[in-house]
């Protein structure tokens, strides 16, 4: 019989070893893992910039910033002036839908955030967080088709509306102009909001419930109404957290690709100045004419659109956790 | 202590009681703004709604059994045909994606919860600045890596889908395991349990409810993408394909291809697809809520 | 016998564990200048003390004082926090633990540890619980009848295979606490180590289980030396035969030793000030 009553007493030294190597071996397994998720991001950056790179040389580093004309038919293998692959009017209208967004969304965000975290009785807070969850788990490409088919008949009349109103206005008028054929960057704003909106809100909640209960509860022994609690002792703290989600929210809008295509109408030859004019994103371009980039220096231009797009979102991204990072440490 | 940094709200309160804003306004504007952040809270809900209802009632229109055991017609505006190809793709391309990010993610997690150090907090911070990065971007990384050298397939969809979910798998596991007492770590030390064992046998079993949630929440998220794919498994619109070295269609490629074409038929079709996408995805999550509802009950 | 290190370690007398340690070296534990620090804080600075074998040697003094941690350092634990280091030895039979050639998965299979709060692990049964030790240290042996009997042997030891030999696929956390706590020392028990340290180990229990445990300590302590950390200076007189006194002089200060003596002497008789104000009740 295998006595077990030795287990511990047999000389340990070639045991030692192996025991060291398996436990070695396994840590460094797992950093191999946590290397592939450092290289994931390496590499993308080296291999879009690779890709880009023909382009780049070509017509120069900076032209692609300063024209905002996208016109792959007038690309041949020689010219280099005027660079036809102008992307200002997509870094356009990749801020403008998210700025769009994120301004119908911060708001709605805060109030929702607000309403589950402190308004609302203990019994709806968990399946309101999983309802505004649930927006976020929609596929982008649902929400596109929606958007054409429900969204846009349903924001005529608005956008008439506006039009007829602000779109008089001397000066702001132009932002405001018609016509209005429905896709528009103001159509895939409204639904950047939508998408954003849980995102934004599911962090708020974590920011707001990181308050200490004390100090709501000495705001309420002061004989302030629940509104005047929020106002003097949640929200001040949560400042830096409102302003860390929102640029979360911001790099996400940013990077949303398939329902912005669906929406957005996909006009790459200038600036549109109007909201309700069409246009095109960062992103939607790459989905639309990457299959079928044929013209010289055409896919490469579409490599160095999706380098600036990772250069942007990236510092966008960086900059949101940072600061999510401190309210974090700061309240702890 | 109630101090924000800037003035002392108390004594702004306590001074407005004594102006013309008197008890009786207080408890008016009070009242005011529940009922704003109600509205607020029910207009969001009335927009799921309104998405949920309205994919739901064109959706059923054509969803019928056929719509999984057809491919579409050849001619899309010919009416007919189903997703049978979208659906078989979609389960290949997101199963094989969950195979590759998985072990990776869960791997990385244990290396920046469990061990720590400089280069583990760097990976933390690159896996949540990875979650922002736009899937477009990861579809064309994945393209030069994969498809400039072995065509559309596949497998180039599912390392795009495989990218996106790793981030949601690391941050997910790296947040149970945090969770995970430390007592029970060093039980198993004080029993001659060596590190790694004490992870695999002790940990990460501890942790498995809440593991299985963050994966089924990113298989989700990888089952409605669409904007990578096309840069990579690109979609074959018309019959099945199992091979994953062969372009392969998903659900969401055809929704999208069909939505866009502009023929009735095919947008029946597309209805249909996004309705069963919405299904797929709303089973996901809800069955991830109850494994997270579940473990929430039993640690409290 | 157990040699915590290759075979030109300081001799250990050889063969199985012997069931009167008292007789040997092997529950010897011999502490020589130890400094315990985390980061920069220093827990205790330069402790010397002797515990013998087949006794049963108790921690006192106010909280702060580097007691847990001192006990901590027995079995290399302390070195799983993070930037926690030491100066000076530990010797478990003779051998220096801190040594570099010396691996602490291997000391604490020497030296196990019963802590504050039952610990079984949740995703295991109580038989998975007892045996895990066996089924996960260095010779892994997964299965076999053999297993089966270090399940009833250390419950028995434990003093509980009656209340759960009916019951022992079900999982260790519907044990009451008393139970779970003395599921734990079976658990410690199943890999055979000469020496318990033990972390205030009844200090989430309630009074009868407290006793329980008590006797329990008592029973077992002709085969294993048992070092107890305890806030409760009834606990001390009652259970213990040594007891050390440690104190601190304000927080953030290292703790130091003040006195050990046999617990009669030191509770009756004690040497220095601060021990007679400490067990008086004048301060702690």
């Amino acid at each position: 019989m295998a006595s077990p009553a030795a287990v511990s007493d047999l000389p340990t030294d070639h045991l030692r070893g192996r025991v060291g190597y398996a436990d070695r071996l396994f840590k460094a397994t797992m950093f191999a893992a946590a290397g592939i998720v450092l290289l994931v991001l390496l590499c993308t950056a080296a291999f879009l910039i690779d890709q880009g790179w023909p382009a780049l040389r070509h017509y120069g580093f900076f032209s692609f910033l300063t024209s905002s004309r996208w016109a792959p038919s007038d690309a041949t293998p020689k010219g280099t002036h005027p660079n036809p692959y102008g992307i200002l009017q997509f870094a356009y209208g990749t801020a403008v839908t998210s700025l769009i967004g994120m301004v119908i969304a911060l708001p709605v965000a805060v109030a929702v955030a607000l309403f589950i975290t402190e308004v609302a009785p203990a019994w709806m807070r968990r399946p309101l967080s999983y309802a505004v969850d649930l927006l976020a788990a929609i596929p982008s490409v649902v929400y596109g088709f929606w958007g054409i088919f429900a969204l846009l008949p349903a924001l005529h009349p608005i956008v008439n509306f506006l039009i007829s109103t602000l779109g008089r206005i001397p000066g702001v008028g132009a932002v405001f102009a018609g016509p209005f054929f429905g896709v528009s960057y103001f159509a895939a704003g409204l639904v950047l909001a939508i998408m954003v909106l849980p995102i934004v809100t599911a962090i708020f909640r974590e920011v707001f419930a990181t308050t200490p209960i004390d100090e709501k509860e000495a705001a309420r022994a002061l004989g302030l109404t629940r509104w005047e609690m929020l106002r003097t002792a949640l929200l001040p703290r949560s400042r830096s957290g409102i302003v860390g989600a929102g640029i979360l929210g911001l790099g996400r809008a940013f990077g949303e690709t398939i329902a912005v295509t669906m929406v957005i109408g996909n006009s790459v030859l200038a600036i549109t100045t109007s909201i309700f004019g069409q246009g095109a994103t960062m992103s939607s371009v790459i989905a639309n004419e990457f299959t079928e980039a044929v013209e010289p220096f055409h896919l490469q231009s579409l490599f160095v659109v999706a380098f600036w797009l990772l250069v942007i979102t990236f510092v966008v991204n960086v900059a949101g956790r940072l600061v999510v990072r401190r309210t974090r440490a700061g309240l702890a | 202590m109630l101090a924000p940094p800037r003035a002392d709200p108390t004594e702004q309160v306590l001074q407005s009681r004594g102006g013309d804003d008197g008890q009786s306004g207080r408890h008016v504007k009070d009242v005011a703004m529940t009922v704003l952040l109600a509205v607020v809270m029910l207009a969001t809900l009335a927009v799921l709604g309104w998405v949920l209802v309205y994919v739901a009632a064109q959706g059923l229109k054509y969803l019928g059994p056929t719509f999984f055991t057809q491919n579409p017609p050849g001619n899309p505006s010919q009416a007919g045909g189903g997703f049978e190809n979208g659906i078989i793709g979609s389960l290949i391309i997101v199963g094989m994606a969950t195979l590759f990010s998985v072990p990776i993610g869960v791997a990385a997690a244990v290396a920046i919860i469990e061990y720590g150090g400089r280069f583990a907090a760097a990976t933390g911070f690159v896996a949540d600045v990875l979650v922002g990065l736009p899937s477009i971007v990861i579809g064309a990384f994945v393209y030069v890596l994969w498809v400039t050298r072995f065509g559309f397939s596949g497998v180039a969809g599912s390392i795009a889908l495989a990218i996106i979910m790793l981030p949601l798998i690391v941050r997910a596991t790296a947040e149970m395991l945090r969770l995970v007492p430390v007592a029970l770590r060093e039980a198993a030390a004080s029993l001659g349990i060596s590190r790694a064992r004490t992870i695999v046998s002790v940990v990460l079993p501890s942790a498995r409810a809440g593991i299985t949630t963050g994966v089924m929440l990113a298989v989700a998220r990888a089952m409605g993408e669409t904007a990578p794919l096309l840069l990579t498994a690109l979609g074959n619109q018309l019959f099945v394909v199992t091979n994953p070295t062969k372009p392969i269609s998903t659900l969401s490629l055809e929704i999208f291809n069909n939505a866009i074409t502009g023929f009735q038929a095919a947008q029946a079709r597309a209805w249909a697809g996004a309705l069963t996408l919405i299904l797929i995805v709303l089973i996901l999550f809800v069955a991830a809520r109850l494994i997270g509802w579940r473990l929430a009950v039993t640690r409290s | 016998m157990s040699n915590l290190t290759d075979s030109t370690s300081p001799v250990v007398p050889g063969g199985q564990r012997s069931t009167t340690p008292g007789s040997t070296e092997a529950g010897r534990i011999e502490v020589s200048g130890l400094t315990a620090r985390y980061g920069k804080h220093e827990a205790f600075t330069d402790v010397s003390i002797a515990i013998e074998p087949g006794q049963v040697t108790a921690l006192i003094g106010p909280s702060g004082c580097g007691k847990s941690t001192l006990l901590r350092c027995l079995n290399g634990l302390h070195m799983t926090v993070p930037r926690a280091s030491v100066t000076g030895t530990v010797r478990v039979a003779g051998v220096d633990i801190y040594r570099s050639d010396v691996s602490l998965v291997h000391v604490s299979r020497y030296v196990g540890m019963v802590f504050q709060r039952p610990n079984p692990f949740p995703t295991m049964s109580i038989a998975q619980n007892v045996t895990a030790g066996l089924r996960f240290g260095p010779r892994r042996r997964r299965r076999g009848p053999w297993l089966e009997e270090v399940v009833e042997r250390s419950l028995r030891q434990a003093g509980m295979w009656e209340e759960v030999k009916d019951r022992l696929h079900k999982p260790g956390g519907s044990l009451s606490g008393g139970q779970q706590q003395r599921l734990c020392i079976a658990r410690s028990l199943a890999v055979e180590p000469h020496i318990l340290l033990m972390d205030e180990p009844c200090s989430a229990l309630d009074p009868v289980s407290t006793l329980v445990i008590e006797g329990l300590i008592t029973e077992l302590k002709n085969d294993y030396t048992f070092v107890i950390v305890t806030h409760n200076m009834q606990q001390a007189e009652r259970v213990s035969d040594v007891t050390a006194f440690m104190t601190v002089n304000g927080p953030g200060q290292p703790g130091q030793l003040v006195e050990v003596a046999s617990t009669k002497e030191l509770f009756s008789n004690p040497s220095q000030p601060a021990t007679v104000d400490y067990v008086t009740g004048k301060v702690g």
